[in-house]
């Protein structure tokens, strides 16, 4: 089967991997969260980032309607940038706030952790909500690959949380990123796999695993003084 | 650079148009990161092709180790002539490897690595050359981050330090997500191209290239030294007078 990085490695490191043990399939979690990364708008132009929201779409419908919890990490920012740390590499951008909105508007029933720097993990209390859930695994979706996603599943992994990858529901600026994230992430931390195998998979859970939100609509902080929301 | 031979078209001609893009600066207090440049990483056996190496240590790096074994050295004799803080990272497991946990997920040769190896040494053990000195730090860790689950931005808050310079390996395993932690926590992040190596090639020049697209600059030797060197007070006030957890 041909992996998304089979053309930006070296022989030597296919050989590498393998004799050194890495890259077996690891488990499905029991009891797994969807966790949508950086569909924002700082990200709309990035290669790959339309087909990687449509793919993420259908798997966020299929999580829905399974019970199961979807997540959304996004940005924070003060208006003025103060403290933007430029994620992901982002150059200075004129209004922090509106670059950091979803594309897609979350559901009532989905949670929205917003932080500021690249891992979902990093300074938010995601590990406090996923605990909430009873999660044990992570579906990461999103972007950049090499970026908050990777960052995200090495913390995910540092936690002993179980990641599965949606592989063509990532985005990155760089093809060779993308691809090196995917195959270092294959190795060692977590099972990059296809959207419809990942899909097939959640549909089959029991019903009624996870005690969601009953429903309310997203509500952004204000970060600066005075400001109201 | 390094990262070339490895970018597709459309990469180059993006890097073409923005450059490199990680935050700018080295900084004015840094320290010097040796990440995990164990027996385990390293091997025993200097200039050992990789493929002979990764039989007895399933972690090892092969040859490309020990030439960055001595840039490491280079640099950590000029970073404690100047009073610039070494701190250490490797990793640590129970002797029966319950808490090893996501490690064995995806790989089925970690049951050879932890604890002692048949060759009696410690996979975990710094390599001789670069044994710690009395005055650097140590700090113990379980996953890929010298950062999670360890005290290591406390220290480096009470150095005084506003940078790291970050060696060791694997370059995109526990050094890349070292940096990926010092920059979230607000230091600056130089990664030492020279004196950081992977058992992948492929891994090692993208999260060279990562680093420099997202976090940091990306540095050699060489210029790590006269960085230091020109400094006007690079040295911490607050090392330790002696210690060493080894």
């Amino acid at each position: 089967m041909t992996k998304p990085w089979d053309a930006f490695i070296t022989d030597r490191d296919r050989k590498v991997f393998a004799d050194a043990g890495y890259g077996v399939r690891g488990r499905f979690p029991d009891r797994p969260a969807l966790l949508l990364i950086d569909f924002i708008v700082a990200n709309a132009d990035l290669p790959g980032f339309d087909t990687a929201l449509e793919q993420a779409a259908t798997l966020a419908q299929t999580v829905r309607a399974a019970g199961l919890p979807v997540i959304h990490l996004a940005g924070a920012a003060r208006p003025d940038g103060w403290d933007r740390p430029g994620t992901d590499g982002q150059a200075t951008i004129a209004d922090p706030v509106a670059e950091t909105d979803l594309i897609t508007p979350p559901q009532p029933t989905d949670i929205v952790v917003r932080r500021q720097a690249p891992s979902g993990f990093f300074d938010t209390d995601l590990m406090g909500l996923l605990n909430l859930l009873g999660a044990d695994g992570v579906v990461l979706a999103g972007g950049q690959t090499a970026g908050a996603l990777r960052a995200t599943c090495i913390d995910a992994f540092s936690l002993n949380l179980r990641v599965t990858i949606a592989a063509d529901a990532c985005f990155d600026a760089f093809e060779a990123s993308h691809a090196l994230a995917l195959c270092d992430l294959d190795a060692k931390y977590a099972d990059p796999l296809e959207t419809f195998e990942i899909a097939s998979w959640l549909a089959s859970l029991p019903a009624g695993l996870f005690a969601l939100p009953n429903g309310a609509p997203d509500r952004r902080l204000p970060l600066m003084p005075g400001a109201t929301s | 650079m390094i990262w070339d031979p490895y970018l597709s078209k459309a990469d180059r001609a993006r890097v073409e148009r923005t450059g490199l893009i990680g935050p700018e600066g080295l900084g004015s207090k840094p320290a010097l990161m040796i990440i995990d440049v164990s027996w385990g990483f390293a091997g025993d056996q200097p200039g050992e092709d990789i493929f002979d190496a990764i039989r007895r240590w399933p972690n090892a790096c092969g040859a490309e180790s020990w030439e960055a074994i001595d840039r490491i050295a280079e640099l950590a004799t000029t970073a404690r002539s100047l009073g610039v803080p070494v701190i250490y990272s490797t990793g640590r497991a129970r002797a029966d490897a319950w808490d090893i946990g996501s490690w064995a997920w995806k790989n089925n040769r970690t049951a050879e690595q932890i604890p002692a190896t048949p060759h009696n040494l410690d996979a975990n053990q710094i390599v001789a050359p670069l044994t710690p000195h009395m005055q650097d730090i140590t700090v113990y860790k379980r996953k890929p981050s010298a950062f999670f689950g360890a005290p290591t931005a406390t220290h480096l808050r009470r150095l005084g330090c506003d940078s790291v310079l970050m060696t060791g390996t694997t370059t995109s395993g526990c050094v890349r997500a070292s940096a990926v932690d010092a920059v979230s926590h607000g230091f600056k992040v130089a990664a030492v191209a020279d004196g950081c190596f992977d058992r992948s090639q492929s891994s090692h020049a993208i999260a060279l290239f990562d680093i420099a697209m997202r976090y940091g600059s990306v540095i050699d030797t060489v210029q790590a030294v006269s960085h230091l060197r020109e400094l006007p007070d690079p040295s911490s006030a607050t090392l330790p007078e002696s210690s060493s957890s080894l």
